[in-house]
């Protein structure tokens, strides 16, 4: 009788990064013998396991007050319990999950106003492990926005940075301040706009495309911070994706920002009949501009269960690393979709109307 | 390879090397099915090859299919070499996929051995420096745990479960989600 224990560890430890990229992948062969479970649960292991799948499974995501809700399948079907994100940090606001981690942040009442005093980033899969606790960089403005990246590309998720974003009147303008998990210190890059708008909370959900972060403002402008150069730009929308959509018109909840390949950034636009994919071309010579890539029909593509609410579909999240975005009807539940198969699944029978999702993908 | 050394005759017998199993048997293969092999590639590149190359640590049992592999994979390399000219042309990219789906179809067919075999390949691709043979055989490995449960994993591969009753209870109690 063959015996796996023949193989050295180099060698099993190369069967064990095949297994499939599933939450109960480890679970299972953590509990074989004494061997593989160190094996399994070493950290240099788990390091190679993201490496080697690279795109992680999409899990679920948090709804609304840090909610769970699990996408997939038993046996895959992560308990909302685990990741209860009051049983986690406690009573504190979720502003922003990607790469496996999620950014959450306390705020107390000082002289009057609500102000930010921490920031904590954790990966729920290996809970306590590796969380960190931030505390909030002297504040010149109202924290408006914040996201977390985890360094190399996503793979490396026990190094992070998070972007907070300021807004002051004072000094006329946001500010962008970068905390790296290496040096544990924050750095400060300023910029002064004057815009009403730009002083108002973002509560639309960043998307990562490229070496950059953006968040959709609330007239449809779009932000941009460039993580190489640290600075902060506003891109204008798409000339013509001024969707009417008369009675339930909110910007926010028709549009999210996608990649659009290579680096490219991208813009979906749904509208009573369609969604419309944009991309914005950026030449050496010619100045950026917005190009409209694909239009998807919803008759075409839309399940019957989702057809009769088309004219009340809301945009709201979407799952950067695995390119499904979560749609919610008024009354109908949320639904979810890879924006290349087009092919929807009822993912909860509650709807989240005027509430961003944050979804989350991990190992 | 027929078109290797067609002209030459001399470079056609030079590119024919002798491997010798741990049971000393004997195996006439072309460099470019050898070669496959990182470690005898080293071994051509250092000219230490004269009166065949042995290999102990491979019996002939395994060594032939080892070799079994190599000649399919390697005449697929070739393949491919040759159509990189015209990859433009529908009718090459046509007999490129055949050919994809038939290797496919020769991995599918190879896998089919008992598990001491896949192990024995294992580390025979492992030890000859074999990548696509090792993370072939590897996913196979791979493959056979999936879905199932510890127990079962224990049972095909004969391992003893050596964790404690608390060591185990303790590990189900973080992960029990998984079982359910």
């Amino acid at each position: 009788m063959p015996s796996a224990q023949a193989l050295p560890d180099d060698l099993l430890i190369k069967i064990l990064l095949r297994l499939p990229a599933l939450p109960s992948s480890l679970p299972c062969v953590n509990l074989v013998c004494k061997r593989w479970q160190r094996l399994v649960t070493d950290i240099h292991f788990i390091d190679s396991f993201h490496a080697h799948h690279r795109t992680p499974p999409l899990l679920g995501y948090f709804a609304f007050l840090g909610r769970f809700v699990p996408t997939q399948e038993p046996p895959c079907r992560t308990p909302p319990m685990l990741f209860s994100l009051n049983s986690l940090v406690g009573e504190k606001g979720l502003l922003d999950c990607r790469h496996g981690l999620v950014l959450t942040g306390a705020t107390r009442f000082i002289e009057s106003k609500f102000v930010i005093t921490e920031f904590t980033v954790f990966n729920p899969m290996t809970r306590d492990l590796g969380r960190r606790t931030v505390t909030s960089e002297r504040q010149s403005g109202k924290l408006i926005a914040a996201a977390v990246v985890a360094a190399a590309g996503g793979t490396d998720r026990r190094s992070f940075r998070l972007i907070a974003l300021f807004a002051s009147y004072q000094e006329g303008g946001v500010t962008a301040s970068v905390y790296s998990s290496d040096s544990g210190a924050w750095i400060k890059s300023a910029m002064g706009v004057v815009s009403p708008s730009h002083f108002a909370v973002i509560y639309h959900p960043s998307t990562l495309v490229g070496n950059a972060i953006y968040w959709l403002l609330r007239d449809g402008e779009i932000l941009q911070f460039d993580l190489g150069r640290h600075s902060l730009a506003f891109i204008e929308q798409p000339p013509h994706a001024h969707v009417e959509r008369h009675r339930r018109f909110i910007p926010g909840f028709c549009r999210w920002i996608i990649p659009a390949g290579d680096g490219h950034l991208g813009l979906a636009v749904l509208s009573e009949r369609s969604i419309q994919f944009w991309k914005r071309e950026t030449g050496f010579s010619s100045a950026a501009t917005w190009e409209l890539c694909k239009t998807v029909q919803l008759d075409k593509v839309l399940p019957l269960e989702l057809k009769e609410h088309m004219s009340s579909l809301e945009l709201i999240g979407f799952a950067e690393e695995n390119n499904v975005i979560f749609i919610s009807t008024h009354d109908g539940g949320v639904f979810m979709t890879n924006l290349e198969s087009m092919q929807f699944k009822k993912v909860h029978t509650t709807s989240t109307t005027r509430y961003y999702i944050h979804p989350y993908s991990g190992f | 390879m027929a078109s290797a050394g067609s002209g030459d005759e001399k470079a056609a017998a030079a590119a024919m090397i002798t491997l010798i199993s741990s049971d000393n048997e004997k195996f006439e293969v072309t460099e470019a099915t050898a070669t496959l092999s990182q470690t005898i590639r080293h071994m051509i590149e250092d000219g230490c090859t004269d009166g065949g190359v042995p290999l102990p640590n491979v019996t002939s049992k395994i060594l032939a299919r080892v070799i079994e592999y190599c000649k399919k994979h390697a005449t697929a390399a070739a393949g491919e070499e040759g159509s990189s000219s015209s990859f433009s042309d529908a009718a090459f990219l046509e007999v490129d996929r055949a050919f994809l789906e038939e290797l496919e179809e020769f991995d599918d067919a190879f896998l089919e051995v008992d598990r001491a075999t896949l192990f024995d390949l294992i580390l025979a691709a492992n030890y000859l420096d074999i990548k696509g043979l090792l993370n072939l055989t590897c996913q196979k490995v791979a493959d056979s745990v999936k879905g199932k449960t510890p127990e079962q994993i224990r049972e095909m591969y004969n391992i003893v479960n050596d964790l404690t009753p608390e060591e185990e209870a303790e590990i189900r109690r973080e992960t029990q989600w998984a079982f359910e």
